[in-house]
């Protein structure tokens, strides 16, 4: 065989892998990537609570983990979540974790009447975010998204989807256990009111 | 023409000019505008189909395009607007990928496509050439290369599919119970705590409690367990514990036998309820014969733990020595 021949057949391999590459992430959500802040510092950003009653400067949180989950009461993933980060915010309460829930393009009596209808924990820091700043520092492709912030503070995992409440602790346990950075889909997200 | 007229028609044409001038400024694009917009054609929309945020009529578009005018505002180079967005999305978020690192394929293959491309179509065109230049012997070391570039497409294929995977749930490893943490059991409970399925996890979270002392979370678990619909074995557990942790507790000798009675009626002869039960009757009624009788039903009993054994026998023989509890 001629090396021309050889070297078509290389591309026809190459070709074959990219149209294999192209379909798997036909059948993916194209917008997931993985996130360029894992292992990185968190990003410096200070939003009003939803209650109006101040701000919180996120890198300020004293915690050995902070959690930071996006989530808005039109995303239907979120309402299935929602309940489970309640569960997981209460069992870690008082143990160096803290849950910060981030409302994302959201009327704050919208997410009022999502917290009354899904539950909500004493412990969790609800907060809105105008302008999607913070979406924006932390590159949410869609929500719900949920950050962990290590003692370090710097981003260290981010699950993308709706987490129970095992991922969640599992999630919590590998970053107080000091494991690798890293990301995992586990479910569909919301972009905006429409789906 | 009048010297008045001239005057009233030169005013005329300065006014008529300086209203044009003033509307020309009035309407003229702004220059940070049109920065902003060519940045935002450069960008993609991270929740839309290949579409910049310029065009993107999306809420997430529209933050994106108010955070570069605002950073135009304050001062900030494209560049490192760029680079802003860049840290957050990652390079996904330029129109134009990058040369280098996962996206560099992307602009190397059509090059070499086309490349082989024009290769084929000059061998086509001049076969004579090909045949009339390739020695037998250099045919050998050709296709020998040849065969490194198909080698080495298999492997770029399978760096860029690993590049270009997601890691899904489905791809984690299976946790291991033992290095789940009580808190993550907590929080599972709670959040299924209609489930009948999580009454196991449920008892052996209230076992560690149980065994680490702390009788204070272990007890709503266990009477969990038994309200819940339990399974003998799993009721069995429950009640021998509830039965200790109230005698070792709150001193309560006759509500614990009386747990650990109906512990030994869902699992008859379990060698742990009996082995409590004879503690209890040895250590809070001082009854040592009840209580070496029962100690010697535990240690008649098939397939008991070698700890168990070991203390059962320690008490045993104290009993039998008439020591106290």
């Amino acid at each position: 065989m001629t090396f021309i021949k050889w070297l078509a057949g290389g591309m026809v391999v190459l070709s074959v892998a990219l149209a294999i590459v192209f379909i798997t992430r036909f059948g993916s959500d194209p917008a997931i990537v993985d996130s360029p802040l894992l292992g990185k510092p968190a990003p410096t950003i200070t939003l009003p609570r939803l209650d109006g009653q101040g701000e919180v400067d996120l890198t300020a949180i004293e915690a050995d983990v902070v959690v930071v989950n996006f989530f808005a009461s039109w995303c239907l993933p979120c309402r299935e979540e929602q309940p489970q980060l309640v569960a997981a915010a209460n069992a870690f309460a008082g143990r160096g974790v803290r849950f910060v829930s981030i409302a994302y393009r959201n009327d704050p009596a919208e997410i009022a009447a999502f917290l009354e209808e899904y539950g909500n924990s004493p412990s969790t820091l609800y907060l809105t975010d105008p302008g999607g700043r913070a979406a924006i520092a932390y590159g949410v492709f869609g929500i719900p998204e949920t950050f962990f912030i290590g003692t370090d503070g710097a981003v260290v995992r981010k699950i993308v989807g709706a987490a129970d409440a095992l991922i969640l602790g599992s999630t919590i346990d590998a970053v107080l256990a000091g494991e690798e950075p890293g990301q995992v889909v586990v479910g569909e997200t919301f972009t905006g009111p429409g789906g | 023409m009048s010297e008045r007229t001239q005057r009233l028609w030169s005013w005329t044409v300065s006014g008529a000019l300086a209203v044009f001038v003033l509307i020309a400024v009035l309407v003229a694009p702004d220059p940070s505008e049109d920065r902003a917009r060519s940045l935002g054609e450069r960008l993609r929309c991270p929740v839309c189909q290949g579409e910049s945020i310029a065009e993107s009529p999306s809420d997430a578009a529209r933050d994106m395009m108010d955070l570069v005018r605002s950073r135009i505002a304050e001062g900030s180079t494209d560049q490192q607007i760029i680079d802003e967005l860049v840290a957050s999305f990652g390079a996904t978020v330029l129109l134009d990928p990058p040369v280098s690192g996962s996206t560099l394929w992307l602009w190397l293959l059509p090059v070499a496509a086309a490349a082989v491309g024009v290769g084929l179509v000059l061998t086509r065109v001049r076969p004579s050439l090909v045949r009339e230049t390739v020695a037998a012997p250099l045919r050998f070391r050709r296709s020998t290369v040849g065969g490194m570039v198909v080698l080495a497409a298999a492997a770029i294929t399978v760096v860029v599919v690993g590049q270009f995977r997601q890691a899904r749930v489905d791809d984690l490893e299976p946790i291991d119970p033992a290095t789940i943490s009580n808190e993550t059991l907590e929080a599972v409970i709670a959040a299924n705590s209609d489930d009948p399925q999580i009454l196991g996890m449920r008892l052996g979270l209230a076992n560690r409690y149980f065994e680490d002392g702390d009788y204070q979370r272990a007890f709503p678990h266990y009477e969990a367990v038994i309200e819940g619909n339990p399974t003998p074995v799993q009721a069995g557990a429950a009640l021998t514990r509830l039965g200790w942790m109230v005698f070792d507790g709150n001193g309560e000798v006759d509500l614990a036998i009386d747990l650990m009675d109906q512990a030994l009626e869902a699992v008859p002869a379990d060698p742990f309820a009996l082995y409590l039960k004879g503690r209890v009757i040895w250590c809070g009624r001082a009854d040592a014969a009840t209580a070496i009788d029962l100690f010697g039903q535990v240690l008649a009993g098939p397939d008991l733990e070698a700890e168990v054994r070991e203390n059962v026998e320690a008490d045993l023989s104290a009993a039998r020595a008439g020591d106290t509890c």
